[in-house]
């Protein structure tokens, strides 16, 4: 019963301002929808720059590389190519001097032998197999996404329980009288509700513009209930445990980061020290990237 | 100057804000180079990358932290007192803003010669233009942050969601991996964050000798600063000052 009533009196209090909340309840939809979409209309191309003394030269060379459905192809300018490299504007830069190419990257020298030789190969017109190994696919890259995001989304929204802490709203509560448990959990399966409703109006409409994502309607729904509980449960004992939002917030982008970090968001677990391979494990970005998985070979066995 | 020793001191106290402008880069330093160790070859080490990447997002994370500074008179019940005495509203800011930014720019200072004597980072060549481009930011983030703090009605909401477009616009700048993209889309919004240029620049300058870029983000953030501050001044919310701890909140 004192579950209901907080969790009542808190779509209430939501809608004493109405425009805020639909503010509050759109934007998170937004962030997720606009984050997941341009994650999956990603293309696997190389960014190449080209330098060369002859404009000739380099006109022959640009119309031969273009050729390639992988490569972008635009000429770079020598004097800003270091920063171009460090900045991701291209990935390599090819360099034509007397005849003689050569490969600039900021990547290890194992790498720009492996550009060299691509680079050869479509020159010489021979196939070229896929450049880019596929590390993920667009359904575990869009949750663990999904997950980073939502560990400070839940943490914002369970920042109430904070709020009613310093306000002496619990006081009150306790004195009807009912547990702080119910309080607490009141709150909780408010933010879990909330949160797999935007989570699933996010993903809907991803699989609806997207043709990409190849997990039926119920899997992703399984998958997003599955992080709303994951990061409402974290973002509850976040606030609980803090003394003020502002180190709840922090603490909550702090975690985001640091299991994305760990968690194989940016770098494949397999690539990882030994060390970080074993300290991903606490990581729940790794637990979703997993879980994805297994509902991927489920599916298309 | 009395008012500037205040503040000062009362932000160097706080273990918090100091936890997160020293610990917190150089850790995530520490643990992004030992992750990408392999990804990089001569041309810079993974250490030295995310040394030149990470101070300006760490400082652009600090918004929030400085909002908070803001409001201390409102969460101590102390704003009255400041209010009653004879201090004008210009001189207030002004002095919290440069105590602030005093405050946070010796912490990046630790952090500048941590990452400088460990991880040999090429600062040397234009160390005094990537030191100063770093104090000019923090000089706008800390504006940014007063008048997040000061003058707005609905920090509470604000503050929630900052955290996502400083992501988002470290993501797209290269803070944590290189973004190389063919897509225009992603090429638009990359060109759109503040912290791309800021290590556009940096890189430039340390890399390509090349200043142009790096004085122009100067130039940029103290124009923004002045223009922040003179919008804090004018737009001085007193009830943010003394109740902004709780006024926007529903009771």
């Amino acid at each position: 019963m004192g579950i209901h009533l907080v969790m009542k009196n808190n779509f209430n209090r939501c809608m004493a301002h109405k425009v805020r909340y639909i503010i509050f309840f759109l934007l998170p939809i937004a962030v997720a929808l606009i984050a997941s979409l341009v994650n999956i209309q990603e293309t696997k191309q190389y960014n190449v720059g080209v330098i060369c003394d002859n404009e000739e030269e380099t006109d022959k060379l640009v119309s031969l590389l273009n050729k390639s459905e992988k490569l972008c192809i635009s000429i770079a300018n020598y004097e800003e190519q270091n920063a171009d490299l460090l900045t991701g504007k291209y990935r390599f830069i090819i360099r034509l001097n007397d005849n003689k190419i050569s490969i600039i990257t900021m990547e290890s020298s194992k790498k720009a032998e492996y550009y060299s030789n691509m680079i050869e190969n479509i020159i010489n017109s021979k196939s070229v197999t896929s450049n880019i190994k596929k590390t993920y696919s667009k359904e575990q890259q869009m949750m663990e996404m999904l997950l980073a995001l939502f560990l400070v989304m839940t943490t914002i929204n369970a920042s109430s329980l904070i709020m009613d802490k310093q306000n002496q709203t619990i006081n009150r509560f306790l004195f009807a009288p009912k547990r702080k448990l119910s309080y607490i959990m009141g709150n909780y399966f408010y933010n879990l509700l909330l949160t797999i409703i935007q989570l699933s109006v996010a993903v809907f409409i991803v699989k609806v513009i997207s043709k990409e994502l190849t997990l039926d309607f119920g899997k992703l729904f399984l998958l997003t209930t599955a992080i709303a509980l994951i990061s409402t449960t974290l973002g509850t004992i976040i606030c609980l445990v803090s003394k003020s939002d502002v180190s709840a917030n922090i603490t909550a982008a702090s975690i985001a980061t640091v299991s994305s970090l760990i968690g194989g968001a940016f770098i494949p677990i397999n690539t990882m020290p030994k060390i970080i391979q074993t300290l991903s494990a606490i990581s729940p970005i790794r637990w979703i990237i997993e879980l994805t998985k297994i509902f991927l070979v489920n599916t298309m066995g | 100057m009395r008012l500037f020793k205040f503040y000062f001191i009362r932000t160097m106290k706080d273990s918090f804000t100091i936890g997160y402008s020293i610990i917190f880069p150089v850790i995530i330093v520490l643990l992004m180079g030992l992750l990408r160790k392999s990804a990089f070859g001569d041309l810079i080490t993974s250490y030295q990358y995310y040394s030149y990447t990470l101070i300006p997002f760490c400082i652009l994370c600090e918004i929030t932290t400085v909002a908070y500074l803001a409001q201390e008179e409102a969460r101590k019940k102390v704003g009255e007192r400041f209010l009653s005495a004879p201090i004008s509203m210009k001189t207030l800011v002004v002095t919290k803003l440069f105590a602030v930014t005093t405050a946070l720019g010796i912490c990046h200072f630790i952090v500048f010669s941590i990452f400088t004597i460990i991880f040999h980072t090429k600062f040397w060549g234009g160390l005094f233009l990537v030191f100063f481009l770093y104090q000019t930011f923090t000089l706008f983030t800390a504006s940014l942050g007063l008048l997040l703090g000061l003058c707005t009605k609905n920090f509470i909401i604000i503050k929630n969601f900052m955290n996502i477009p400083i992501f988002l616009f470290a993501i797209l700048a290269g803070t944590f991996f290189p973004i190389s993209t063919v897509s225009t889309l992603i090429k638009l919004l990359v060109n759109l964050s503040p912290l791309y240029w800021i290590n556009r620049g940096i890189f430039l300058c340390m890399y390509d000798n090349k200043y142009t870029i790096l004085l122009l983000c100067i130039a940029c953030n103290l124009l923004a600063c002045a223009f922040l501050i003179a919008i804090t001044v004018v737009r001085f919310r007193k009830e943010a000052f003394l109740y902004g701890d709780s006024f926007s909140y529903e009771k």
